[in-house]
């Protein structure tokens, strides 16, 4: 009995050094946790889950908490939708008669993302609207997409071109493009 | 005249499209006094008509300087000539820049997991020197001709090229009319360091010149691949004669190309003359998604 009630106290007191370290007492109200923004304390996450195996998931689960892995759709969650870091295009610079450039990003879950490429002009000369979560480009996680799927094919001269992605019509980014021939 | 339209047909025939043209920046107004009349080219009066038809240079009485700038996507890309014409007694010659620069451009990588990141940056400088002359040829015919040398580094790969364009122009008192043939050898490519080469687009263009009292009305046809429709050009200039010819007001409205894309577009111009010095500023909507406005300005002086 004694042994029970200390097996309890020890995993109370690694729960919450755990929670404290992800910084999920400052979200409490939040009821959703990804995995893939907590990535500094995966190693200790998977060092305790051994350590305490089924007994985290009901824990946290008492805690109102939910832990979701890399993959999961994370279409109820209830943070807000957004860009996680930068959207490239690689390579950069790039020649279409050598290489297949894509422009990735992350998103934090499914998203319509709009994609338009411009000259440095700003005329526009390629678009694709991706819509969510029905295909690469749209979804949470990593995405990449082809830079000829906005040109519908077409190559463009050697030069400077800029693309956006957009959401809910807002620039949530703005990178160069650099074109060889 | 005959004789001109048989050779613009012949010109238009020898047209050949190659994979990829070069992209001529130049196609989007090198001047904001031409840009308010809707780009028609050929009817400036300064040397950054050089850009246009070399043979407007007959419009230089001595010396001309002309500057124009103009910043895109929001103040991220910076484009600006300058233009410098004198007038001898065999003729006008001139030379012309026109250049743009793109710093900071995002060199990329990908790591093991495939996600992209970035190392260092690199630049893009882009832009083609004009050197003209130009001569009376008869009393209302004037002619001339530019060797342009066009250059475009993007990070280490380099690529320069020449061509040639010639003009002519005449002046029948209230009406101009504007002839002008731009890369004219279609084998005269821009080649780069990779091996690669990008050929210079043929562009044909007629404009013509209207003047009647305070008022001038332009139009133009422009054809660079056959297999793409003429664009054209309207534009019209008030400058009233009671105020001494020093202030202008003019609207334009544009068909144009983009890598096969068709725009159109309407400019507002106005200028200012005082001592031989013009400033003139264009305005129109900015088709890029982030802004609204696109302004051009220019200032040209005549000594």
């Amino acid at each position: 009995m004694k042994k029970g009630v200390l097996l309890m106290c020890m995993i109370v007191s690694i729960s919450s050094q755990l929670i404290g370290e992800i910084g999920l007492d400052d979200i409490s109200s939040s009821s959703t946790v990804k995995s893939s923004e907590i990535s500094n304390a995966d190693m200790e996450l998977e060092s305790v889950t051994s350590i305490l195996g089924a007994n985290l998931e009901s824990i946290l689960s008492s805690e109102g908490l939910e832990v979701l892995l890399d993959g999961d759709d994370g279409g109820d969650s209830d943070e807000e939708p957004q860009l996680v870091g930068d959207a490239l295009v690689y390579p950069n610079p790039s020649s279409f008669s050598v290489d297949n450039p894509k422009i990735g990003y992350r998103l934090n879950q499914n998203m319509t993302i709009e994609i338009r490429l411009y000259t440095v002009q700003g005329y526009q000369v390629g678009r694709k609207i991706y819509e969510s979560g029905e295909e690469e480009g749209a979804l949470a996680g990593y995405n990449k997409v082809d830079v000829l799927e906005l040109l519908n094919g077409q190559y463009l001269p050697a030069g400077t071109y800029i693309y956006i992605l957009i959401f809910e019509n807002k620039v949530i980014a703005k990178e160069f493009m650099a074109v060889k021939p | 005249m005959k004789k001109v339209g048989i050779l613009l047909f012949c010109l238009l025939g020898s047209i050949q499209v190659f994979g990829v043209d070069y992209f001529l920046h130049t196609d989007y107004g090198t001047s904001a006094k031409t840009i308010g009349i809707g780009n028609v080219e050929g009817f400036n009066e300064s040397s950054a008509v050089i850009f246009e038809n070399p043979a407007g240079l007959h419009s230089v009485d001595h010396i001309s300087f002309s500057g124009f700038h103009t910043t895109y996507i929001a103040g991220s890309v910076d484009f600006y000539s300058l233009a410098l014409a004198y007038k001898t007694k065999v003729g006008t010659f001139g030379f012309g820049l026109f250049e743009h620069s793109v710093p900071n451009i995002k060199r990329t990588t990908e790591d093991n997991n495939g996600e992209y990141g970035y190392s260092d940056s690199f630049s893009n400088r882009n832009g083609v020197y004009k050197f003209s002359y130009g001569k009376q040829l008869s009393k209302n015919t004037f002619g001339g001709t530019n060797l342009s040398y066009y250059y475009n580094e993007v990070d280490t790969t380099s690529g320069t090229g020449f061509n040639i364009d010639t003009g002519l122009y005449f002046d029948f008192h209230t009406l101009g009319v504007s002839l002008v043939a731009k890369n004219l050898i279609p084998k005269f490519e821009v080649s780069y360091s990779n091996g690669k080469a990008e050929s210079l687009p043929l562009q044909l263009a007629i404009g013509l010149n209207k003047h009647y009292q305070d008022i001038d009305l332009y139009v133009q046809a422009k054809l660079q691949d056959p297999d793409d429709p003429y664009q054209f050009s309207f534009g019209s200039k008030y400058q009233p004669e009671y105020l001494n010819n020093i202030f202008y007001v003019s609207m334009g409205w544009q068909q144009f190309l983009v890598v096969g894309n068709s725009y159109d577009k309407v400019t507002l111009g106005v200028g200012l003359e005082l001592l031989g010095l013009t400033f003139h500023v264009a305005y129109e909507d900015s088709s890029f998604y982030e802004s609204d406005q696109q302004y051009y300005s220019s200032i040209s002086v005549k000594l």
